[in-house]
């Protein structure tokens, strides 16, 4: 589980700041991925996300999370990055969330267990690709990484209101989604 | 205190992820009792949320190798002040080079003033580029000797060192007498700064200003190679240039 973890390290004179920086690896590596879906591109964004982190040190204040620091680092450098002009965020027919929604919401509980038992993990990592990226984001942020609605809001730097609709959104997109697809 | 829909659907999120007063969350499962439609709705993104949370260690993703370790060779290498090297030099070494220093300068003292000397005009010049632009070193030579009377070995850099020859600078503090050269190191300028029939020197790797310094003797004359970052990265390049130095002049056609 990720949530709260933290990284241990060893004071033998490297910088406790680099090695924590280089214990969130694996999830900036999977932020990356979902953020330009390209495994070149994301070890690209991971690089240029460790030089500017390296180089800000001094900016970062100690005390506050270097985890959600790394995060929004990445995030933006992705933005700025004219190499992902078409990357900007998604607008999505709000209405046909809430029309599958509803179309899924015939499911009890028991179905509901079924469900997450039997999708497989290609099945669920699917349906969450087909998740649009604004909403997706948010989901995993939350939901994988663990990050609060603040620190997300920070990241994405928008209201927490619009990050907790996203994470309900995103959610029940995925849900509906799975629901389709996945084993009746 | 009963809730519409509307508020029911800008609280679901955090009703699902149990982060509601006890409060809020009572009026808001009392209002799901009652409205299928937003029941509907908690149910489907309870469903997703377990869907994340329970197959995200799975799905992760993991940094290859390749990607991990290039990343460990971002990080700047540990601080330190003096390379033990140096420290072990000694005060009275410090006094014996600067005394050599001072007789060739003037305004030249120990070799840590040197280097800082060199790092500061390093720091200023690299603003503002060479006075006398050419990537050819052998032009670079000329045009020096020309100016200055003396002889200049110029290293081209792009051997080993991956440099690439800028110009050269005169310096002011030192009204020439010491030639600055400049080289651009991927997109990075780096100073070579030469001081004739100085005082063997050994080798020294500092830091000051934020800024790498290696100084190394070679031919009688002292040279301080300052750049910004990667230290590894300066040592090696010095070591290239050290050993283009000592390899002698280029031969003859090779520029002008």
């Amino acid at each position: 589980m990720v949530l709260g973890r933290r990284a241990r390290f060893a004071d033998d004179g490297e910088s406790a700041f680099e090695r924590e920086a280089l214990a969130w690896i694996d999830g900036l590596y999977g932020a990356a991925l979902r953020l330009t879906r390209n495994p070149a591109d994301a070890e690209d964004l991971v690089q240029e996300t460790y030089v500017k982190a390296f180089k800000s040190a001094g900016k970062f204040k100690a005390g506050t999370n270097l985890r959600a620091w790394l995060f929004t680092i990445l995030r933006n450098h992705f933005l700025n990055d004219r190499r992902h002009e078409n990357a900007n965020p998604v607008e999505v027919d709000s209405e046909a969330v809430e029309r599958m929604a509803a179309d899924a919401s015939s499911a009890g509980e028991t179905a509901e267990d079924a469900l997450i038992q039997r999708a497989s993990d290609d099945q669920v990592r699917a349906a969450l690709e087909a998740v649009p990226e604004p909403f997706r984001e948010a989901v995993w942020l939350r939901d994988a990484e663990g990050f609060s609605y603040v620190e997300i809001a920070e990241m994405l730097r928008v209201p927490a209101g619009t990050v907790m609709s996203r994470i309900s959104r995103g959610r029940r997109l995925l849900a509906a989604r799975l629901s389709e697809t996945g084993p009746r | 205190m009963s809730m519409n829909c509307r508020d029911c659907e800008s609280q679901l999120t955090p009703f699902v992820d149990g982060e509601l007063t006890e409060a809020t969350a009572a009026s808001l499962a009392a209002h799901l009792a009652a409205c299928p439609d937003c029941r509907c709705r908690a149910q489907l993104e309870r469903m997703g949320r377990r869907l994340v949370r329970e197959r995200a260690p799975r799905l992760a993703a993991v940094a290859p190798a390749s990607l991990r370790s290039s990343v460990r060779r971002l990080a700047p290498p540990p601080r330190r002040r003096v390379r033990p090297l140096w420290v072990a030099a000694g005060a009275a070494a410090i006094i014996v080079v600067g005394v050599g220093l001072v007789g060739v300068a003037g305004v030249i003292r120990p070799i840590p003033v040197f280097a800082a000397q060199a790092t500061l005009d390093h720091l200023k010049c690299m603003r503002l580029g060479p006075t006398t632009t050419t990537s050819d070193a052998r032009a670079c030579e000329v045009s020096w000797r020309a100016w200055q009377g003396w002889k200049l070995d110029v290293p081209t850099g792009q051997h080993g060192a991956g440099l690439r020859l800028l110009g050269y600078r005169r310096c002011v503090v030192t009204e020439g007498r010491i030639a600055h050269l400049l080289y651009d190191w991927h997109g990075e300028i780096v100073s070579l700064f030469v001081l004739p029939d100085g005082p063997k020197v050994g080798h020294a790797e500092l830091e000051m200003f934020g800024q790498d310094a290696v100084l190394w003797t070679s031919h009688d004359h002292t040279y301080a190679l300052v750049g910004r970052g990667d230290r590894a990265a300066m040592a090696a390049m010095a070591s290239s240039l050290e050993q283009e130095l000592a390899a002698g002049p280029r031969r003859a056609g090779s520029g002008l």
